[in-house]
C-alpha cells in the first residue's frame, strides 16, 4: 500500500466518523415524551390526573363544607342547589352567631384564658392535670374537630389556612347532600384523598414485590426461576378475593385491631398492604419476561465481567431497563386497585367510616338508588369522579405504552 | 395423548398442593382469630355449647382438629357442618348455591366472550371509524365503572323504569339475564380491548400479508389467519376473567338477592362460620384451577408451538 | 444515442418513463409498470417512497430490482399487488398492466383472482411469512382449492407434488407439520412450493434469501432458477445483494431513493456500471479476483430524506463524480451504451442510467 492510498483511507474514515457525530442520539425517555405529547387523550389524562392529585392534596384548604357534619333534620337528600351556605350555621352545632369564625374566636379566647389560668397554678402535678383537660377539651370541642373529626396535624394547619382565606364561605351543595345531610361535594373531594392514596400505595407495594420477584427469577433463571414461577402459577389459581375477605374480617376483629394498634399499625395501612400483595403477580411475570431477554444483552455480560454482584446487576442494570413496561403496568394497576377498593367498600369490608372513599360513597349512593325516590345525585357524582379517574388512567396507560414501545403501538 | 395425560396428572398434583396450602392458610386464619365462633351470640347454656363444641370437634388440640378435618375432606368429601346455618352441612350449602353461581358465571362468560370478541373484531377491522372510537370508549367506560354501580343503574332502568326484567328471583332465563349481563359487561369490555389490540397486532404480521398475497378474500383472511392469533391473549385472559367473574358474583348475588355461593360466602366470612368459609374457598380454588387448566389446554390447541409442560 | 424503435420512437431519450428503456426484442410484456408513484403518510410528513418508476417484465425472464433498504423496491411490488396498507400508504399515480389489465384500477375482488393465481409472491423472512397456527397442508391447499377449484384430496395431492418438487423429503408426512417444525431454508422451500402451486405466470420474490444462511441462499436461488426453467415462470427478484443477481437475473434495475437509476442486461451492468451508485454497490461487493490489499469501499453518507422534495440528483450528496449540474438538475434515464451479446439474450435491454456524468468504465 502506498502513502496516498492510506491517507485516502484515513480521510474516508474521518468522514465517516464526522458523519456519525452528526447523528444525534435521542434518549429513550425524551423520545417517549415527544411521542406522548402528541397523544392528545393521554396528555389530557395526564393533566387531569395531576390536577386531581393537587386538588386532593389541597382539599382541606378549599372552601368546602364539612364532609362529616350531619344534619338529619333539615338537609337529608337535598338535590343539588346553589343556595349559599355559611360554615357552622347548623343549629345543632350551637356555634356563636351560627358562624365558624365567631365560634373559633370565642373558643380560642376561652382556651387562652384557661391556659393562662393553668400557667398560674404552682403545683406542677395539678398544672399538668389542667393542661391535659385543656387538650381534652380541644379534642372534643374545637370547632375544627367538631366539623372535621380528628384532623391530622397537616390537615389541621391546612384548615386553619382555609379559614384565614375564606372565612365562613363555603361552596353551596352543588352536588346535593346524602342520606345523613352531609355535603356530597365535600365528601367527593375528601373521598378522592383516600381513594387515590389507596390506589397509589397499594400499587407501590405491588410494584416493589412484583419487580423484585420477577427480576430475581428472570436473572437467575434455571431452577430458581422455575420454582419461583411455579409459585406464581399456583397463586394465580387461588381465589384471592376470598382470602382477602378472610383477612379483612380477621383484621377487623376488635382484639386483633387493638393488638395491631399497639404496634402502631392502623387498619388502612394493612388494607394497602393486602391489596398490594395481591396485585404483584402479573407485574412479576412481565418483569421476569423482560429480564429474561435482557439477560442475554451485552451490557449485562460486561457488568458481570467487571465483577458486579448479582444483586447489583439486577437492581442497577436490569430493573432500570424494564422501567418502561413497569410504568405502563403501574397505570393499569392503579385503576384495578381503586376498583377493588370500591368493591370491598361495597361489601362493607373496605375503608371504615368516618373515613370517606369513593367506593364508600358509591355504596351509599347505590343504597339510596334502590329506594322509591330517585336520589340520582348520590350515585352520579361519586361514580363520575371514579369513572373519570379510571378513564384517565387507562388512556394514560395506553398512551404510555404506545410512547415507550412504538413496536407495541397498534395504530 | 400421552402428553395430555401427563399434563393432567401433573396439574392434578399441583392442584392438590394448592388446595392444601389454601386449606392450611384458611384454617390458621380462622382459628387464630380470638374467641370461639359461638362467643358472639347470646349466652348459650353450657351443656349446649359443649354439645356444639363436640359437633365441630373444637375440644381437640388444634393440630388434631387440622388433621381430622382434612381427613374428613379427603376420605369422605365431608366439609363438616356449617356453624351458623345449623341444620345444614357445608356440602348441602355448596350443593344448593353452586348451580346458581355456576350458571350465572357461565352465562356471564359466554356473553362476555361473544360481545367482547365481536366488538373487538369490528373495531379493529373498521379501525379509526366512528364505530371503532365509540366502541372503544364504551369499553373503557365498562372497565371504569364498578359493577355494583352498573347493576344498580341497570335495575333502575330495566326493572323499574322499563320493566323488561324481573327484579329478583332465580330460575328462568329472564331472571338470569340481567345479572349475567351486568356481571359479564366489564369482562366483555376487557375482552373487546384485548381482541382489538390482538387483531391489529395480528393484521400487521407478515403471514397475513402472505395470506392476502395468496388471493384469499378479506373475510377468509380475517377469520382464518388473523382471528386465531388475535384470540390467544383473550384465551389467556379467560383464567383471570373467571376469577373476576367469581369475584363479581359476590356483589351481584347480593344486589339481585340470588341464592348463590357468593352471598353465603360473605355471610360465612363475616360471621366467622369457619367450616362454611373454608369449604367455599376450597370449592372456588378447584373451580379456578379447572378453568386455568382448560385455558392452558385451549391455548395449546390453538397454538401448536406451545407444548403442555 | 439511438432512438428506440417502435411507436415511442418520437419521444426523446430525455423522457424518464417510457422512451428508451423499452427492450427491443423478445416476447410481449407480461407486466408493464409505468410512472408508478407511491407515498406514505408518516409522523415526519408525506414520504415519497416510489417517485415514478417504469419497467416491464417479459414472459419467462428474470428481472432483478436492486437497491438498499428504503429505496422503494419492495413498496413498488407491494403497491402493484394492492398489498400496502392504505392509509398510510397511497398510490399517487401510474399504471401496472398485467396481461393488459391495470392492477392498480382493479377492485379487491378482481385482484383476488390475480393474486396467488397469476402473480405469486414470496417474502424475505420465511420464519414469519407462514402462519404459525396452521399446518402446511391447510396453508397450501386453501389456495389451490380457491383458485383451481380442487377438491380437498386433489389439493392435498398437488401440495405433495409441489413439496417434492422443491426438494422436501417425505412430503406426505410433512404436510401435517406446522411451520415451526421446519428449518428456515425448508420454510422458504415451502413458501416457493406454495407460491408456485397455481402455476402463476409471474413470481415476485422479495429478498427470498436475505434471512437465510449463505449455503442455503445458493440452494434456494438454484431452486428458483431450476423451477423457472421447468415452469417458464417470469420472476421479479427483489434484493439488495448484487451477488445474488449475477447468477440468475437476465436484466437488472438499480433503484435509489424511489427511482430507477440504472437499467441494463446483467452482464453489461457488472462489466461496466454507468451510474456512480451502481459503481459504489459493486465496490462494496467482495470479489475473488481483486488484490486482497484493496479495501472494500463503503458508500459514504446515507440515503436522502424522502419526506423533503429532492433538488437535483438524489445521489449527488454521496457521489464521487459530482458536478455542479447535479445539484440543480434531476437527471433522467438516458441511453449510455448499446447492449453487448444481444444475440444470446431473451430480452435485449439497452444500457440506461440516470446520470449527468459519464462514469469512467
Amino acid at each position: 500500500m502506498n502513502l496516498p492510498d492510506s491517507r485516502k483511507n484515513e480521510e474516508a474514515l474521518a468522514k465517516l466518523l464526522e458523519e456519525s457525530h452528526k447523528i444525534r442520539g435521542v434518549s429513550l425517555w425524551k423520545d417517549a415524551w415527544r411521542r406522548l405529547r402528541r397523544n392528545r387523550p393521554a396528555m389530557a389524562s395526564l393533566i387531569f390526573l395531576i390536577g386531581l392529585g393537587l386538588v386532593a392534596f389541597l382539599t382541606p384548604m378549599l372552601p368546602l363544607q364539612s364532609p362529616l357534619d350531619k344534619d338529619l333534620n333539615n338537609r337529608r337528600f337535598l338535590s343539588p342547589s346553589f343556595e349559599p351556605i355559611t360554615m357552622g350555621s347548623r343549629e345543632g352545632l350551637k356555634f356563636a352567631d351560627g358562624k365558624l369564625t365567631s365560634q373559633l374566636a370565642l373558643f380560642e379566647a376561652e382556651i387562652a384564658a384557661e391556659t393562662a389560668e393553668a400557667l398560674a397554678i404552682n403545683d406542677p402535678l395539678k398544672q399538668a392535670e389542667q393542661f391535659e383537660s385543656i387538650q381534652d377539651r380541644i379534642r372534643v370541642e374545637h370547632p375544627f374537630n367538631q366539623l372535621w373529626n380528628q384532623l391530622g396535624s397537616v390537615s389541621f394547619k391546612m384548615v386553619q389556612i382555609r379559614v384565614a382565606i375564606f372565612g365562613d364561605y363555603a361552596i353551596p351543595s352543588i352536588f346535593g347532600t346524602d342520606k345523613l345531610g352531609r355535603d356530597l361535594l365535600a365528601r367527593v373531594f375528601w373521598g378522592a384523598r383516600v381513594s387515590l392514596v389507596v390506589g397509589l400505595v397499594a400499587t407501590l407495594v405491588s410494584l416493589m414485590i412484583g419487580v423484585s420477584y420477577g427480576a430475581i427469577a428472570g436473572y437467575f433463571g434455571g431452577w430458581i426461576d422455575a420454582a419461583m414461577m411455579r409459585i406464581v402459577d399456583m397463586l394465580y389459581s387461588i381465589p384471592f378475593i376470598f382470602v382477602v375477605i378472610y383477612l379483612v374480617t380477621f383484621l377487623g376483629e376488635e382484639s386483633v385491631k387493638a393488638w395491631l394498634e399497639s404496634y402502631g399499625i392502623d387498619q388502612i395501612m394493612i388494607f394497602y398492604i393486602i391489596i398490594g400483595a395481591i396485585y404483584w403477580l402479573t407485574m412479576s411475570r412481565v418483569v421476569r419476561g423482560q429480564v429474561l431477554s435482557l439477560r442475554q444483552e451485552q451490557f449485562v455480560e460486561s457488568a458481570r465481567t467487571i465483577g458486579a454482584s448479582p444483586m447489583r446487576i439486577v437492581f442497577r442494570h436490569l430493573v432500570p431497563n424494564v422501567l418502561g413496561i413497569v410504568i405502563v403496568y403501574l397505570t393499569l394497576t392503579i385503576p384495578a386497585v381503586m376498583l377493588f377498593e370500591a368493591f370491598l367498600s361495597f361489601l362493607g369490608l373496605g375503608v371504615a367510616p368516618p373515613d370517606v372513599s369513593w367506593g364508600l360513597l358509591l355504596n351509599d349512593g347505590v343504597e339510596a338508588l334502590s329506594s322509591v325516590k330517585l336520589f340520582w345525585w348520590v350515585v352520579i357524582f361519586p361514580g363520575a369522579a371514579l369513572a373519570m379517574t379510571l378513564f384517565a388512567l387507562n388512556f394514560l396507560g395506553d398512551g404510555l405504552r404506545d410512547a415507550l414501545d412504538p413496536k407495541m403501538k397498534n395504530r | 395423548m400421552k402428553d395430555l395425560l401427563g399434563f393432567l396428572i401433573r396439574r392434578l398434583g399441583w392442584m392438590a398442593i394448592t388446595l392444601w396450602a389454601v386449606y392450611t392458610v384458611s384454617f390458621v386464619l380462622m382459628r387464630a382469630a380470638p374467641g370461639s365462633p359461638f362467643s358472639a351470640e347470646r349466652a348459650m347454656p353450657p351443656a349446649i355449647e359443649q354439645q356444639m363444641r363436640a359437633r365441630y370437634n373444637l375440644d381437640a388440640p388444634p393440630l388434631q382438629q387440622y388433621w381430622d378435618y382434612m381427613w374428613g375432606i379427603l376420605s369422605r368429601g365431608d366439609l363438616s357442618w356449617s356453624i351458623k346455618l345449623e341444620d345444614y352441612s357445608v356440602n348441602q350449602v355448596i350443593a344448593e348455591g353452586f348451580p346458581v353461581s355456576a350458571s350465572l358465571a357461565i352465562f356471564a362468560l359466554v356473553f362476555a366472550i361473544i360481545l367482547g370478541v365481536s366488538a373487538g373484531v369490528i373495531s379493529a377491522v373498521y379501525r379509526g371509524t366512528v364505530a371503532d372510537v365509540a366502541m372503544m370508549a364504551t369499553a373503557v367506560l365498562g372497565i371504569a365503572i364498578p359493577n355494583f354501580v352498573l347493576a344498580s343503574i341497570a335495575i333502575l332502568l330495566f326493572v323499574f323504569l322499563i320493566p323488561l326484567f324481573p327484579a329478583a328471583g332465580w330460575g328462568t332465563l329472564r331472571q338470569v339475564a340481567l345479572p349475567a349481563i351486568c356481571l359479564g359487561l366489564p369482562v366483555a369490555a376487557y375482552i373487546a380491548r384485548l381482541t382489538r389490540a390482538g387483531m391489529l397486532e395480528s393484521l400487521s404480521r407478515e403471514h397475513v400479508r402472505t395470506a392476502f398475497a395468496k388471493g384469499l378474500p378479506k373475510r377468509t383472511v380475517i377469520i382464518k389467519h388473523v382471528l386465531p392469533g388475535a384470540l390467544l391473549p383473550v384465551v389467556s385472559y379467560l383464567g383471570p376473567a373467571t376469577a373476576g367473574v367469581l369475584t363479581g358474583s359476590l356483589v351481584l348475588e347480593k344486589i339481585f338477592a340470588l341464592p348463590g355461593m357468593g352471598s353465603h360466602f360473605i355471610y360465612a366470612a363475616t360471621q366467622r362460620d369457619t367450616t362454611l368459609a373454608t369449604g367455599m374457598v376450597l370449592t372456588y380454588t378447584v373451580l379456578l384451577f379447572v378453568m386455568n387448566t382448560i385455558v392452558d389446554l385451549a391455548y395449546a390447541v390453538i397454538d401448536p408451538r406451545v407444548e403442555l409442560e | 444515442m439511438t432512438p428506440a424503435p417502435g411507436s415511442q420512437a418520437h419521444s426523446s431519450m430525455t423522457a424518464t418513463e417510457n422512451a428508451t428503456d423499452a427492450p427491443r426484442q423478445g416476447s410481449q410484456p407480461l407486466l408493464q409498470v409505468s410512472n408508478l408513484k407511491v407515498s406514505f403518510k408518516t409522523d415526519e410528513g408525506q414520504v415519497q417512497a416510489v417517485r415514478g418508476i417504469s419497467f416491464d417484465v417479459r414472459e419467462g425472464e428474470t428481472v432483478a430490482i436492486v437497491g438498499e433498504s428504503g429505496s422503494g423496491k419492495s413498496v413498488t411490488n407491494l403497491a402493484m399487488m394492492g398489498l400496502i396498507p392504505q392509509p398510510p400508504g397511497r398510490v399517487d399515480s401510474g399504471t401496472a398492466l398485467f396481461q393488459g389489465r391495470d392492477l392498480l384500477k382493479m377492485s379487491d375482488r378482481e385482484l383476488q383472482t390475480i393474486r396467488g393465481r397469476h402473480v405469486s409472491m414470496i417474502f424475505q423472512d420465511p420464519m414469519t411469512a407462514l402462519n404459525p397456527l396452521m399446518t402446511i397442508e391447510q396453508q397450501m391447499t386453501e389456495m389451490t382449492r380457491l383458485h383451481l377449484s380442487l377438491t380437498k384430496k386433489e389439493a392435498a395431492a398437488r401440495a405433495v407434488d409441489m413439496l417434492g418438487l422443491v426438494g422436501i423429503t417425505s412430503p406426505e408426512k410433512r404436510l401435517r407439520d406446522y411451520p415451526h417444525q421446519f428449518s428456515g431454508g425448508m420454510r422458504q422451500r415451502v413458501m416457493i412450493a406454495m407460491a408456485l402451486s397455481c402455476e402463476p405466470e409471474l413470481l415476485i420474490a422479495d429478498e427470498p434469501t436475505t434471512a437465510l444462511d449463505v449455503t442455503i441462499q445458493a440452494q434456494i436461488m438454484d431452486l428458483l432458477a431450476d423451477l423457472q426453467e421447468r415452469k417458464g415462470t417470469a420472476i421479479v427478484l427483489i434484493t439488495h445483494d448484487l451477488g445474488v443477481v449475477a447468477g440468475v437475473a437476465d436484466r437488472v434495475l438499480v433503484m435509489y431513493a424511489g427511482r430507477i437509476v440504472e437499467k441494463a442486461n446483467v452482464n453489461d451492468l457488472f462489466a461496466s456500471p454507468r451510474h456512480p451508485y451502481t459503481l459504489g454497490l459493486l465496490g462494496s461487493l467482495p470479489r475473488f479476483d481483486t488484490d486482497r490489499h484493496e479495501k472494500l469501499l463503503a458508500i459514504p453518507g446515507g440515503p436522502p430524506d424522502m419526506s423533503e422534495p429532492i433538488l437535483g440528483c438524489s445521489f449527488s450528496p454521496r457521489c464521487d463524480f459530482v458536478q455542479p449540474v447535479c445539484h440543480r438538475e434531476d437527471p433522467t434515464l438516458q441511453l449510455k451504451a448499446e447492449p453487448t451479446g444481444a444475440a444470446n439474450l431473451p430480452v435485449v435491454q439497452p444500457h440506461l442510467a440516470a446520470c449527468h456524468v459519464e462514469v469512467p468504465t
